[in-house]
Parts: structure tokens; sequence; C-alpha cells
């Protein structure tokens, strides 16, 4: 049992330099895995909707009528979930957090104008093994291995390439349509 | 009979992080009986498996604490993992068991703060504090997070340590235990503060036991239970001995989580020096479809994790049983008797944790 237990301790405080950092004179540095904020490359989005599907907090909304990508910084937990889920990884989680802000405002992504992209399938290569239409995220594939017949809703494809990618037979590419 | 007088605690009280009340009945100085009352932050998050499927419920489940955020994340990956009878790798396990043990070092140091502002020892509490913020920036490097980490993924992790995040963590532990070494001198052979925690509140073994206290709390009083030995994760190739004290008071609760403290750097030194090169993650397919009780040893105490899956993207029922709900009727037991100046003390010796009590 002792009484000055605590006195070296205040000594080395007392003439140490403080641990704290004059932030923001001093500026803060992030490591590079920081999770900030979501940032989005807008121009390789498809706007395939799977990052608004798949928020925990339904932050995003993907509006494909009037081409925009949208997010609402403060409904957003930066969990990465959105990034994983990304097809064309057009999502990144960046270091540097959310600017404070007087009210709520959802940050708005427009995306340009671009010709669209539809998968098209080698009749000679395909075996019909259904792998795409089971990987679509809209349901706009259809195959029908008894018929041999593979076809495509383009109203419902959203471009995503998942069904090029989830190919075996790598048969499925997609082609630009005016 | 000296005249009864009821004096209400809570839900705001500058000890008390978090929102619970209770109704203390005093005769005199001393408290006699305490009536809690819980539901003040509710949040109704285990009904969210209805809406959320079981792979974005991992980042619901993470929130429900901000401390032990990690496991619980780990707890709810693990129960599924074994629904659907899949093998993590190895890398994936290890790294499960790092996080978990900083998580663990993290959560004892604050609490250590807190005991210490509770106590009234203010610069102890800074101390504490200073030591912990290490911690966190670790945590920051290797996982992005600072508090809540989103790195557990059902089928493993999403993130790697390389051998530099590895070699920076081994640094910052191995600086803590040397500051901890001289702070724990502080905790356990100093007059004042031995006066303020020896033999308040004390808990015997049959009490702790009939009562279902948990974690550290039990340990302190002679209960030598640790979810740890049951070997999930990577707990089965690492060497530990359970930590407990036999006094049952509140000197024997700082002893105990100090000297965890301790061992879970041991066990972060003993998961580097072995860890296996490999994948992250295993790949899942399909839905899970039945049941399990996962159990995991939090820094608070022995948290259960129940999934009941039917075969959809969705869980039927998931729930989670945490330490702090499992304490507070031991700690009722430990306020009979106590002076009405040593409440704060006493609620704060359990680790409260009223967001997962809550859910």
């Amino acid at each position: 049992m002792a009484l000055m237990n605590f006195k070296n301790t205040v000594l080395k405080n007392l003439f140490s330099k403080p641990v704290t950092r004059n932030y923001p004179a001093e500026p803060a540095v992030y490591p590079e895995r920081s999770r900030g904020h979501i940032e989005i490359t807008i121009e390789d989005c498809i706007l395939c909707g799977l990052c608004a599907m798949n928020c925990p907090s339904r932050a995003i909304k993907v509006d494909r009528a009037a081409s925009t990508w949208s997010i609402d910084r403060f409904d957003c937990i930066q969990c990465g979930y959105c990034t994983e889920k990304c097809p064309k990884k057009c999502l990144h989680i960046v270091p540097g957090y959310q600017e404070p802000m007087d009210k709520k405002a959802v940050a708005v992504y427009e995306k340009p104008v671009q010709a669209k992209k539809y998968p098209k399938a080698d009749m000679d290569t395909c075996v019909f093994c259904t792998l795409c239409a089971k990987k679509c995220p809209k349901e706009a594939i259809t195959v029908d291995r008894a018929e041999k017949k593979w076809e495509l809703n383009k109203e419902l494809c959203v471009s995503c390439g998942l069904c090029e990618s989830s190919c075996p037979k790598k048969s499925i590419t997609l082609v630009e349509e005016k | 009979m000296a005249k009864q007088s009821i004096v209400p605690f809570g839900p705001q009280h500058p000890v008390l992080p978090e929102p619970i009340h209770l109704d203390l009945v005093l005769e005199d100085e001393k408290v006699v009986k305490a009536i809690p009352s819980i539901g003040f932050v509710h949040r109704g998050l285990e009904s969210l498996v209805e809406k959320k499927d079981f792979n974005e419920m991992t980042y619901v489940v993470e929130r429900t604490c901000g401390i032990c955020s990690f496991m619980h994340g780990m707890g709810y990956c693990e129960s599924i993992e074994h629904i659907m009878n899949v093998e993590i790798p190895d890398r994936a396990k290890y790294l499960r068991t790092i996080w978990a043990e900083l998580s663990r070092i993290h959560s004892h140091l604050l609490w250590l703060g807190l005991l210490a502002d509770a106590f009234g020892f203010e610069s102890l509490f800074y101390q504490c504090w200073r030591m912990r913020e290490k911690v966190l920036d670790v945590f920051e490097l290797t996982t992005g997070g600072r508090c809540i980490f989103s790195v557990n993924k059902v089928g493993g992790v999403l993130k790697d340590m390389d051998a530099e995040m590895l070699k920076v963590m081994l640094d910052v532990t191995a600086g803590i235990e040397e500051e901890l070494k001289v702070i724990k001198k502080t905790f356990l052979f100093d007059y004042t503060v031995e006066s303020r925690l020896k033999g308040v509140g004390v808990l015997t073994k049959e009490q702790a036991h009939n009562l279902g206290a948990a974690g550290p709390f039990a340990r302190a009083s002679g209960i030598k239970m640790d979810m740890r030995t049951t070997g999930y994760a990577a707990y089965k190739d690492l060497d530990m001995e359970i930590i407990t004290s036999e006094a049952g008071d509140s000197f024997a609760r700082c002893e105990v989580r100090i000297n965890e403290i301790f061992q879970a750097i041991d066990l972060i030194r003993q998961a580097i020096s072995k860890i296996p090169g490999g994948e992250l993650s295993a790949v899942v397919k399909g839905n899970p479809n039945g049941e399990y009780f996962m159990r995991v040893e939090q820094p608070r105490g022995e948290a259960i994790y129940y999934s009941k899956a039917n075969g959809s993207k969705f869980l039927e029922r998931m729930r989670i049983r945490t330490p702090t709900f499992a304490n507070i009727p031991s700690l009722l037991e430990t306020l009979k008797g106590a002076d009405f100046a040593d409440v704060p003390l006493l609620i704060v010796t359990i680790d409260p944790c009223i967001s997962c009590t809550e859910r």
C-alpha cells in the first residue's frame, strides 16, 4: 500500500508535450483504410440499383428514369457493403468525414448520357446452363434448356454485366446498341 | 425500524453514460432494496431480421453497441456459419481473434477510466483513456473504423492485415503493457483507491452462481467460466488460463479486468506469432436453414446469439442475450446493504452497457 504511486505519472505528464493534436490548426491525418465517406465514379455507374437494394440503412437511391444516383450522407453508416456489392466497382469508400451541414441534404449525381449496352449470347458456345438467369438481379434473362432458347427482356436489363462475368463458357458479351 | 425513503437514480445521472433507472429504497444512508426499470433505449434491432437479409443483418448486429461491436458481428456470423456448415479459413479465424482481443483491451481500458472517474480520480481516468486512444488508432489503421469496424461477413473477414500492420499492433500493445504496469500500481496498491474499493459490494461465489452473473463480474467472485475456452475462432490454438479472484468485491473486479488486459496482450502476441497465410473468406452458397446457439466471451461477459433460419434469405428469429442483462440481478444483490454514496461505483463495476441490454 502506498500513497504516492501516481506521483511519477503526474511529473512525467507535467514535463512532456500534450498528446492531443491542436486541431484544426494541425490537420488530422487519416490512415488509408479510414472509412470516411462514399464516393462514386458516376461515368462507370450502370444504375443497376444493387447498391440501393443492399444498403442496410437505405441511404442510397437510384433513379433509372432520371439517370441519377443519390445518397443521403446523414443516413449512410459507412459500412461499405455497397462498395462490395457494386458489380462495376465504381463505388469507393475514402478517408475524410462528411462536412457538417445546417440541414439534411441528399447528394445527387447525374450520369452523363451514354449508349446502352445489352448482353448478347453466342448460341454456338452457349450450353443453356441457366447460370446467367440465376445471377441476373432483375430476372431479365430467361433460358429454356429443352427448347434451347436464350431470351433477354431489354426493358428489365440494367447492363450490370453479372451475366457476362458468371458465364462459364464466356459466350455472353455486352454489345452497344443505339 | 428506521424510516424508509425512496430515491430515484437515473435514467440521467453523471456516472451513467446510458440510461437505466433504479428506485433505491433507503434506510438512512443504507440501501435496502433497488428496483430497476429498463427500456429507455429499446430499438428493436432483433425484429429487423424480418426486413434485412442475413448478410445485411451483420451490419445491424454490429451496431448493437459501440464498444463490443466487433464481437457482436463475430458472434452473429459464427452462428450463421454453423447453420450453413461453412468452415472459414484459418487466417480469418486468427484475424477475428486478434481484433476481438484488441476490442477487449479497448473495452477494459474504457472501463478502468470510468471506474477511476466514479471514485473521483480524474487524472487516472484521463490516463486510461489516453492509452485506449492508441488502440482506437490501430483499429482505424487496420479496419478503417475506430469503434465499428464492419470487417466481419458470413464466411470470413473482409480485410487483411499485412506484416507491417501486425508489427504496429505488436508495438502498440507492448507500449500499452508498459504503461499499464505503471498504472496498475495506482489501481491495486494505492491507499485511497483501496479504501473506495475493498469490501464494497461483495458478491459471494454462491450468489453469483445462483443469480447467473457473467464475465469478469462472475470471475471476480471465483466462478471459473470463460467462453473462450470453448474454442471458437482461433482460441483453441492459443494458451490461456481463466483469470479469477476470490474476494468478490469491487477491488477484485478491478483486479480481474486489469489482469485480463495483460492476458489479451499475450493472446494477441500468440495469435500474431501463429497466424497462417491464405484466403480471407470461404464461399457461401444458398440460404441458411436451421438454428444455432453461439456463445462468445465479450469484454463484459458471455453473450449468446440465437439464430433460426427457414431456408429463405431472411432469418425467422434472432436473439441476443447480452452480459449486462445477465448481470443486473447480481447488481441488485450487491446494492443491498451498500452505502448510498457507493451506488454509482457499484453500478460501474458490472460494466453496464444499456444499449446492448435493450438492443
